[in-house]
């Protein structure tokens, strides 16, 4: 190949900057990928529709840890479906106790307004049932359960509370 | 427009045009996820694309405007720099035409919008490109050599 026609020159120039480009970005510390994922977009779409008023959930709906978090720093209340005793042991900062007769919690938080239930993660189920009974019987539109619960929030570095 | 082939113009030319393109590269060559960002709000980039096209793209502004600038491979330098413009031109245009109000991320001023005049200013640049790679009387240029 001669350099002489300008667009061998043009070819030149364009797989010298491929090369000082790739290098570039694979030693620099905050190097992108080449293919753009859009994670955080879906996710940010994902929360506008779990809210929407126009929404219309049967049952209630899991949610994961980054989920939970999005909508905790939305101040939506979360509710602690285990005992006194491990709730007073450790809590998500904000959480309420879920009260003995659930349809109290209506004085707290209206059925129109979302709730997130959760509980020690894992097996417990408690969670769940507490979330079903909120929505059949006490109308609540929209109840979201934190499958992760407290161990997950805990290891995530998220607030906990603990009441002595 | 014989004057236009004045080898003090195609000079001036010359020096303009590679300036504007190294100035540009400089804000995208060190923040590339900004202006993958840029990108993005085009929405004309498929199969996210736009990382890659931030990583390139500010670097080949570099060498061509390096190239324009200190005299080496001119032509094609000026060849790759009218393509560039049209691609530029192109994604402003559709931007308009699709309503956009959005950031240019041509990298010349900070928060500048797309609208006629990047239209215009880039087709001045092509311009100078044209007159570059058809000059007769080629100055100052190291590689290939020039008189």
């Amino acid at each position: 190949m001669t350099l002489g026609s300008s667009l061998n020159q043009s070819v030149f120039i364009l797989v010298i900057s491929f090369v000082i480009a790739i290098g570039y970005n694979a030693i620099r510390s905050d190097s992108l990928d080449f293919i753009y994922v859009k994670s955080e977009e879906a996710g940010v779409i994902k929360l506008d529709s779990l809210l929407a008023h126009d929404t219309i959930f049967i049952e209630p709906t899991m949610i994961d840890g980054e989920l939970a978090k999005k909508m905790y720093d939305l101040g939506i209340l979360f509710v602690d479906a285990r005992e006194m005793v491990e709730y007073n042991e450790g809590h998500i900062t904000g959480a309420i106790l879920g009260p003995d007769v659930p349809g109290e919690l209506t004085k707290i938080s209206p059925p129109d307004k979302p709730l997130i239930t959760y509980c020690s993660g894992g097996h417990c189920d408690l969670s769940f049932e507490l979330a079903v009974e909120l929505m059949e019987e006490y109308n609540y539109e929209r109840v979201f359960v934190y499958e992760g619960g407290l161990p997950e929030w805990e290891d995530a570095g998220y607030p906990v509370d603990r009441i002595k | 427009m014989k004057f236009l082939q004045n080898k003090w113009i195609v000079l001036i030319f010359r020096l303009s045009l590679g300036a504007m393109f190294i100035y540009a590269s400089m804000d995208k060559i060190n923040d590339p996820r900004t202006f993958s960002g840029d990108i993005r709000a085009y929405q004309i980039v498929p199969f996210g694309f736009e990382n890659f096209l931030a990583i390139i793209l500010p670097w080949l502004e570099l060498l061509t405007g390096l190239g324009l600038v200190i005299g080496v491979m001119v032509e094609g330098a000026a060849l790759i720099s009218m393509g560039l413009l049209v691609v530029f031109i192109i994604a402003i245009s559709s931007a308009i035409l699709r309503g956009f109000n959005i950031e240019c991320g041509c990298g010349l001023k900070e928060g500048e919008i797309v609208g006629a005049q990047k239209i215009l200013e880039n087709t001045i640049f092509f311009l100078m490109g044209l007159c570059i790679i058809n000059r007769t009387s080629p100055k100052y240029e190291i590689f290939p050599k020039s008189d």
